[in-house]
C-alpha cells in the first residue's frame, strides 16, 4: 500500500480548521503551501533538527501505525528530542510539511511527542499538540488528541472538549471526549 | 441474533468516518488488512471477553481510547460479501479462537458498502475498569494465556500478583 502524499491544498476537512491552524502557525506556511525549492534549501527548515526530523518522517513514510503498538518512529523521534531538546519540537510543523510525509505519520509522530517525558520541552510540546487538535486532517487530529492525553497536562482537557463540540469525524470526537475527561 | 466485533484502528478507519472519503481510500485501507479481521458473537455476554482478546493482544493505550463496531449479522449478510472462519490460533484467549472471521472486500463498490454499515453500527467503548477486571477474571479462570498478552493486559496481571500474594 502506498501512503497518500500529504497536501493541505488537496486535503480540507474543513475551512476553519485551516484557519484556525494558521493562527497558531503563521509562520508555518509549508504547511499550507509546501515549499517550492525543497525543504533543504528553505531557510526555515535548514536546521540540522528540522533536517534530521524531515529525514526520520520520510523513512516512515509508508508505514501503518497500530494504537498501543510500539512503533520505531517513536525511538527514532526520542533520540533526536534528548539531542535538539526544544528546537525539534519547533521544528516540527515546518519539517512535517512536506508531500512526502504522510499523516500517519505525523499522527504516530504527535502521540509520541506526548508521551516522551521530557519536563524542559514540556510546555513547547503542548502548545504543539494543542495547536494540532484544529489540524485539517483527521488523522493529524486524532494523533495530537493522544499525545495531549499521553502528556497527562490537565491544561488541555478544556480544550480537547471544546474541540469536541465541533469535531466532525466520530472516531476522532469520542477521542476528544474520552482524553479530555480522563484530564479534567 | 449473532453479531460481529471489530476494532477500529486508527490509520485505517479514521480517515474512513470523514464525511468525504473516497472509495478508492476505502479499498486501499481495508484492502491492507488481507481480509477484514472480525469477530463472530452469538451472544452479549461474549463481547467483552472479544474485546479483552483483542485489547490483550498487544495494547498499551487505555480502553477507553478504542473504538468498537458492533455490527447485526443481517446487516453483515445483506452486503453479500464472502465470509471466511479463519482460527486466530495466537489470539490470547483461547476458547475465541474460532470467533475469528475474515470478510473478503475487493471492489471500490464493496468497501464503501461495508463501510457504510460500520458507519451506522452501535460502537462500543469499554472503560479501563471493565477490562481490567474482565482480564483478571479470564485469567483466574485459566482462559487468558498471560504468554499472549500484551503490555496493557500484563501491567494488570503483574499488579495483581502482589495482591495474590
Amino acid at each position: 500500500m502506498t501512503a497518500a502524499t500529504y497536501d493541505l491544498t488537496q486535503e480540507h476537512d474543513s475551512v476553519a480548521s485551516t484557519k484556525v491552524f494558521r493562527s497558531y502557525f503563521p509562520q508555518a506556511t509549508s504547511l499550507i503551501e509546501p515549499p517550492a525549492m525543497g525543504i533543504w534549501s528553505d531557510p526555515r527548515t535548514s536546521t540540522e533538527a528540522a533536517r534530521g526530523l524531515y529525514a526520520v518522517m520520510k523513512v516512515f513514510a509508508d508505514e501503518s501505525f497500530e494504537d498501543g503498538v510500539e512503533s520505531k518512529l517513536g525511538k527514532r523521534l526520542r533520540t533526536l528530542l534528548a539531542k535538539f531538546g526544544e528546537e525539534l519540537v519547533r521544528s516540527f510543523s515546518t519539517a512535517v510539511g512536506s508531500a512526502t510525509t504522510s499523516p500517519a505519520a505525523i499522527s504516530e509522530a504527535l502521540t509520541q511527542l506526548g508521551a516522551f517525558r521530557d519536563g524542559v520541552t514540556e510546555e513547547t510540546r503542548l502548545r504543539l499538540l494543542l495547536a494540532f487538535i484544529d489540524h485539517p486532517n483527521s488523522l493529524v487530529r486524532y494523533g495530537a488528541t493522544c499525545g495531549l492525553w499521553e502528556l497527562r497536562d490537565r491544561r488541555a482537557a478544556e480544550a480537547l472538549l471544546r474541540r469536541a463540540d465541533r469535531e466532525p469525524n466520530a472516531l476522532v470526537r469520542s477521542t476528544l471526549l474520552a482524553a479530555g475527561e480522563d484530564l479534567s | 441474533m449473532a453479531f460481529f466485533v471489530r476494532k477500529l484502528t486508527r490509520d485505517r478507519w479514521v480517515p474512513a468516518f470523514d464525511s468525504d472519503a473516497a472509495p478508492e481510500e476505502l479499498l486501499s485501507f481495508l484492502a491492507a488488512e488481507r481480509g477484514v479481521s472480525l469477530w463472530k458473537c452469538e451472544a452479549d455476554e461474549d463481547s467483552l471477553p472479544v474485546v479483552v482478546n483483542v485489547v490483550a493482544g498487544y495494547e498499551s493505550r487505555p480502553p477507553s481510547f478504542l473504538h468498537f463496531a458492533q455490527i447485526d449479522e443481517d446487516d453483515l449478510d445483506s452486503l453479500r460479501l464472502e465470509l471466511l472462519t479463519v482460527p486466530a490460533h495466537e489470539a490470547p484467549v483461547a476458547r475465541l479462537r474460532t470467533f475469528h472471521h475474515e470478510l473478503a472486500v475487493s471492489t471500490h463498490e464493496e468497501a464503501a458498502r461495508f463501510v457504510s454499515v460500520v458507519r451506522e453500527a452501535p460502537r462500543g467503548q469499554f472503560s479501563r475498569a471493565q477490562v481490567e477486571s474482565a482480564i483478571l477474571r479470564l485469567h483466574d479462570s485459566g482462559e487468558l494465556i498471560a504468554d499472549r498478552c500484551g503490555k496493557f493486559a500484563r501491567e494488570v496481571l503483574d499488579r495483581a500478583r502482589p495482591r495474590e500474594a
